[in-house]
């Protein structure tokens, strides 16, 4: 099988473990500030697993 | 048989990763979600990988994926704003969407989707931003392979998700990270699992042993 070439010419795999972490929490911050609202939320996400429980 | 299913724990320092690994959106919907109960074990497993260095791919399909799932969310957002009632079983359903937009414009005609699209964009962005892309591949033999796949799983996963298997397989990937129970019961795939009832009971007398790349998957 030829793989195809893809590996290597991404900007994450280019990237340090320290640099891609901090990258992470960035969007992670990012992520708490716009996510949608937990009453939303409960409406629509999760037909995975449990629904409504899921939610704290 | 199945597949091979590790479940995700609130720490996962240790756990053996493989070096590549593909991001489901069912996966992706958690980590979007920091209400959920098991957001902290989604974001521990990231962080874990890029910690070891792990590569994190995802496929067109989950851009698709993601996109149709925030501008329902952020479109019930808008919806609710405007008085409309969300839980409407109209607006359930694979054209769910299309229903609250429209409502949207009912009750104001001068809407900016921008509300929607910009919110939508962002998120999936962020999402996505840690992980690399990988373009969807159909190489010789594609369809006989979809429709292999297809039997195989007896309706467990859909349609886009043989996709998103068989890209990654051609890649040279066979390892994925879930919230789908559906994963569960494809043979020869490393399940990394968001520790939900049904993966819970779906781990249960499976193999957590890492299962090697076979070139010859699904042929």
């Amino acid at each position: 099988m030829v793989r195809p070439i893809y590996k290597g010419v991404h900007s994450n795999s280019k990237m340090s473990a320290e640099e891609r972490l901090e990258k992470f929490r960035r969007s992670m911050k990012t992520i708490k500030e716009i996510a949608p609202s937990t009453n939303v939320a409960k409406t629509e996400l999760l037909y995975y697993g449990d629904k409504m429980e899921n939610f704290k | 048989m199945g597949a091979s299913i590790v479940l995700i724990g609130n720490n996962n320092s240790g756990l053996n990763i493989p070096k590549e690994i593909l991001l489901d959106t069912s996966f992706l919907t958690i980590l979007g979600t920091p209400s959920h109960i098991y957001f902290s074990k989604a974001f521990s497993f990231l962080n874990e990988c890029i910690k070891n260095g792990i590569e994190l791919y995802y496929t067109p399909i989950v851009v698709n994926e993601l996109t149709h799932h925030y501008e329902k969310v952020y479109a019930k957002e808008e919806a609710t704003k405007l008085g409309l009632n969300i839980a409407d079983p109209k607006y359930n359903g694979a054209y769910g969407h299309k229903e609250i937009i429209k409502d949207i414009y009912a009750v104001n005609p001068t809407f900016n989707f921008d509300n929607i699209s910009s919110s939508t964009a962002q998120i999936t962005k962020e999402l996505l931003d840690n992980a690399d892309y990988l373009p969807e591949t159909t190489g010789d033999g594609y369809l006989d392979r979809f429709q292999t796949v297809h039997k195989h799983v007896k309706g467990a996963i859909e349609s886009n998700d043989i996709s998103i298997l068989l890209t990654g397989h051609t890649y040279g990937i066979n390892s994925i990270v879930v919230a789908d129970k559906g994963y569960a019961a494809v043979d020869g795939v490393n399940v990394y699992a968001i520790p939900t009832k049904d993966l819970r009971i779906a781990a249960q007398g499976t193999s957590s042993l890492h299962l090697p790349y076979d070139p010859d998957w699904m042929k």
